[in-house]
């Protein structure tokens, strides 16, 4: 058996349905980084439960997620949103008094975003990936309850060629929000035309995000739209995949 | 104004034009503003903290400060009620004003008397309010409603201004120019001084109760408050019992921080402190009434919402938020719009009045970052989900949905099963579509304007087979 | 039960509503060598204009040449205790106040001002009607009533007890009602102009 460290992929149910490949990336990466990558079995974090007002239905997912992801030191999430609800939210899901509170703050303070982690984690040098005109999306939450702004941004200036584009109301959301683009879809809809707008504006060849929901909302716009922008996860970017 | 159809009115507005221009102007107005004001202050940071800490050991302490502060109040001539709700409210305050015999009552800018619907109900009695503050002036003429709490016209253009003010200022040439901002400003100007100087009250709402000395605090730019609260002979002020601070240290505090997340400013252009009435040899009314309303305040206190007490109606949040955004303020059919709104609007009318109002959130957080006492605008919006939940308000097939969902999505079997019938099914859809999905069944909003590539391949977990 | 007492009870049976935070600390404003030259800079950033005077005796001829370079007429309401300046040698007429409370233009004190924001503080002991519905406001304040923040002029003036009014006034009227742009003189001064007097 390796020596090496060992980190948990906490891959997101959006990643294992929609785009495995992320998830794949993401675990090339974190290898890369000198850690042995475990996948333990999982399911959803809770979150869609949890901001629907489903307390007791995030509880029940959240325990079973909180056993799974307990047995490991490092908990890596390639999405700022789920990394969130496990980091953030977490800790306040469960009654002080309830015994699941004190392993829920257990889990939060191991789980780490996966530019974070990369952050931390330096990968070897391999020389510059090509990337070409990026336009840098921050998904709301890897911004305000991760904090994460600059780790993609060294990520990319250190290992490719990206140009960054400035983005127009880059803080701005881009209206998917999990069950609210399917709840208010106009309102959803006006927000990502706006989001894509300043994205067309900027000159960008590629958007990069760390979070699924935003890409698959954002994707599925320019594509409406006709517009050949591609649209690639950041760890689809750095393995060398977009 | 009804609540039943937000998704309606929503839509209504994002496919106007001029709306649409309009919140450009938030953004590029309060937005730049507020930043460059936090920018210039030393440690705007830390004064947000003492901020937050004073708003919620007023709100810890509420009913010692509101005692202490009627009693300073009364102790300098003014008179203290006390109103459950609305309709107290309007009903002490036509009292009082009949019993002066006023017949006209100036009134600045109060969402308090927007929210209990003040106006209607003194023109009903023969009383008539006129309005001064220009954007509240401007939405009386036009038989409207506010859509912003600091910027209440922010929705019209200056061309609905000049038409507004050519229909009503009928004394006026027809034909005179009024194609300039400032043409506008001075023609409100004169047409309400001739209100302010000969008006038998004043009505004014209040930014903040100072407990130590009895005094109410009010802010503005335009300097029409101190006028309403200062040349009629009675004063009424009408006040939400959650405004009180204790001491003018606190008072201070909250003003800096105020002016510049509204406005970008570093203080208002005016702000007006009145305490008691006015004395021998002093200017200013010789009766004046401080109506302290709840309509629901007390209420959330006892819940997990209670930190919206600590509002103080900047309107950073409406400014910041990407909903308000696209649909301005009337969409929410409250007066109190926006993230503060969403959480305020349901302790007020009850969450089934506004049982959209708190999902129609991303909860991005952008609120909570701006916000500058720290209300955690996102969690109170789930907070309200959660009792909305509990009381089986979404539709049946989210219920259904979730509690499925929350079954499913921790069993590894009834999951990977789940995922793939999920794969199937958008594998076809796609085949069926030309190679995306172009027309999602159920939830046919979010292909209205998206199409979605299917995934390639066995989900990740089934594909996956350790380390290598 | 009155609404009095119901709404007091209901707040007080409210166990739950959360411990007292800490008292704040009284927020003070970097302490400055020069409170009059402090005003004058922050009253700038506010639209208003201003400059110091040697005596009051200067300020008729200051108030003169202010108005002649706005090309407004050689008129103010003066307040009674300024009304002993030799207006006339500067060629202004002293209007009467009281009978129009309207005026193109008014001098007079405020009793405090605030360096940190560059404001004034007029109460409802000077009767401060003239200089709100003034056209262009002349105020005059002196060195001594210039004071570092808000809390220390609302200190100052109340005393034992406040005046009834207090009116911190921070630049001209503005309002930004119409598409968000600035327009100046909404029902206050459309100019303001400050005298820092010894």
């Amino acid at each position: 058996m390796s020596a090496s460290p060992t980190a948990a992929l906490f891959v997101t149910c959006l990643v294992d349905l929609m785009r495995p490949e992320v998830g794949f990336a993401a675990a090339r990466l974190i290898e890369r980084a000198g850690f042995q990558v475990v996948v333990p079995r999982q399911g959803c974090c809770g979150q869609p439960n949890y901001n629907a007002g489903d307390r007791e239905g995030a509880r029940k997912l959240a325990r079973a997620a909180i056993a799974a992801l307990e047995p490991f030191d490092i908990i890596v999430v390639p999405s700022g949103s789920c990394g969130g609800m496990l980091a953030k939210h977490y800790p306040e899901l469960f009654e002080a008094s309830d015994p699941w509170a004190q392993r829920a703050i257990a889990v939060a303070g191991r789980v780490q975003e996966l530019t974070q982690f990369l952050a931390a984690h330096p990968l070897p040098e391999t020389g510059k990936l090509p990337a070409g005109r990026v336009a840098y999306h921050d998904s709301c939450s890897s911004l305000r309850e991760m904090r994460v702004h600059d780790e993609p941004r060294a990520l990319l200036a250190a290992h490719t060629d990206a140009e960054l584009c400035k983005l127009r109301e880059a803080e701005t959301c881009c209206g998917f929000g999990g069950l609210f683009c399917v709840k208010y879809p106009d309102i959803s809809a006006h927000m990502a035309r706006d989001k894509c707008d300043a994205i067309v504006e900027s000159g960008a060849e590629m958007v990069v995000s760390g979070d699924l929901g935003c890409l698959l909302n954002i994707e599925g716009t320019l594509d409406k739209r006709g517009s050949a922008i591609r649209v690639r996860h950041i760890a689809e970017v750095l393995a060398g995949d977009a | 104004m009804t609540a039943l159809d937000f998704k309606g009115r929503a839509a209504r507005a994002m496919h106007d034009p001029q709306l649409s221009a309009a919140l450009l102007r938030v953004k590029s107005h309060f937005v730049t503003g507020r930043n460059m004001a936090a920018a210039r202050f030393a440690d705007f940071e830390t004064l947000r903290d003492r901020a937050a800490a004073i708003r919620r050991r007023s709100i810890a302490r509420m009913p010692d400060l509101l005692e202490r502060f009627e009693a300073s109040a009364e102790a300098a001539g003014a008179k203290v009620h006390w109103a459950a709700d609305a309709a107290e409210a309007r009903s002490i305050a036509l009292g009082i004003l009949k019993a002066a015999g006023a017949k006209t009552a100036l009134k600045s800018k109060s969402m308090v008397t927007e929210e209990i619907e003040l106006n209607a109900y003194l023109e009903a009695a023969g009383i008539q309010p006129i309005e001064t503050d220009l954007g509240e002036y401007i939405v009386q003429l036009r038989g409207e409603k506010p859509s912003h709490i600091i910027a209440p016209a922010i929705h019209l253009s200056k061309q609905d201004v000049a038409d507004t003010f050519r229909s009503h200022h009928t004394d006026l040439d027809p034909e005179r120019d009024l194609s300039q901002r400032n043409t506008l400003v001075r023609e409100a100007r004169v047409k309400l001084r001739a209100a302010f100087l000969s008006a038998d009250a004043g009505i004014t709402g209040a930014n903040m109760l100072v407990a130590e000395t009895g005094s109410i605090v009010l802010v503005s730019n335009e300097g029409n408050i101190d006028l309403t609260a200062t040349a009629p002979r009675l004063h009424v002020a009408l006040v939400g019992i959650e405004k009180v601070v204790e001491t003018w240290d606190e008072a201070g505090t909250i003003l800096r921080v105020l002016a510049r997340s509204a406005t970008g400013q570093d203080m208002s252009s005016y702000v007006t402190c009145l305490t008691g009435v006015a004395g021998e040899g002093e200017t200013g009314p010789k009766e004046s009434h401080i109506i302290l309303l709840d309509n629901g305040r007390s209420a959330v206190r006892d819940t997990d919402r209670r930190e919206i007490l600590a509002c103080i109606r900047c309107g950073a949040c409406l400014n910041h938020c990407p909903v308000y955004a696209s649909i301005g303020g009337h969409a929410y059919g409250s007066i109190y719009p926006g993230p503060m709104g969403s959480v305020l609007s349901p302790a007020i009318d009850g969450l089934k009045a506004h049982a959209d109002l708190p999902n129609a959130s991303t909860l991005c957080g952008r609120c909570e970052e701006v916000c500058p006492v720290r209300i955690p605008l996102p969690k109170l919006l789930r907070h309200w989900r959660e009792d909305g939940f509990a009381r089986h308000l979404p539709p049946r097939g989210e219920r259904v949905g979730l509690g499925l969902w929350s079954w499913m999505a921790g069993r590894p079997l009834a999951y990977g099963l789940s995922q793939r019938l999920a794969r199937l099914g958008l594998r076809t859809l796609a085949w069926m579509q030309g190679g995306r999905v172009r027309r999602l069944p159920v939830v046919k909003g979010f292909t209205a304007t998206r199409t979605i590539a299917p995934p390639k391949g066995g989900s990740f977990q089934a594909r996956w087979k350790g380390p290598r | 039960m009155s609404s009095r007492a119901a709404i007091l009870a209901r707040l007080r049976a409210q166990a739950s509503a959360g411990p007292s935070a800490a008292a704040q600390p009284p927020y003070r404003p970097t302490p400055v060598d020069d409170l009059g030259a402090r005003l004058l800079e922050r009253a700038k950033t506010v639209l208003a204009t201003g400059e110091a005077v040697a005596s009051l005796a200067d300020i008729p001829a200051a108030v003169a040449r202010y108005l002649a370079s706005h090309e407004l007429a050689a008129e103010a309401a003066v307040a009674a205790d300024l009304a002993g300046l030799s207006w006339a040698a500067s060629g202004i007429c002293v209007l009467d106040a009281p009978s129009r409370r309207s005026v193109p233009a008014s001098v007079a004190f405020a009793p405090a001002a605030i360096a940190e924001t560059g404001s004034l503080m007029l109460t409802s002991r000077e009767a401060p009607w003239a200089n709100l519905l003034a056209d262009t406001h002349f105020a005059v304040v002196r060195r001594g009533d210039i004071l570092p923040s808000l809390e220390e002029a609302v200190g100052r003036i109340g005393g034992n007890r406040l005046p009834r009014s207090l009116h911190v006034v921070t630049g001209p009227s503005r309002t930004g009602d119409i598409e968000q742009t600035l327009e100046l003189g909404a029902h206050g001064a459309v100019r303001l102009h400050i005298f820092v007097a010894p």
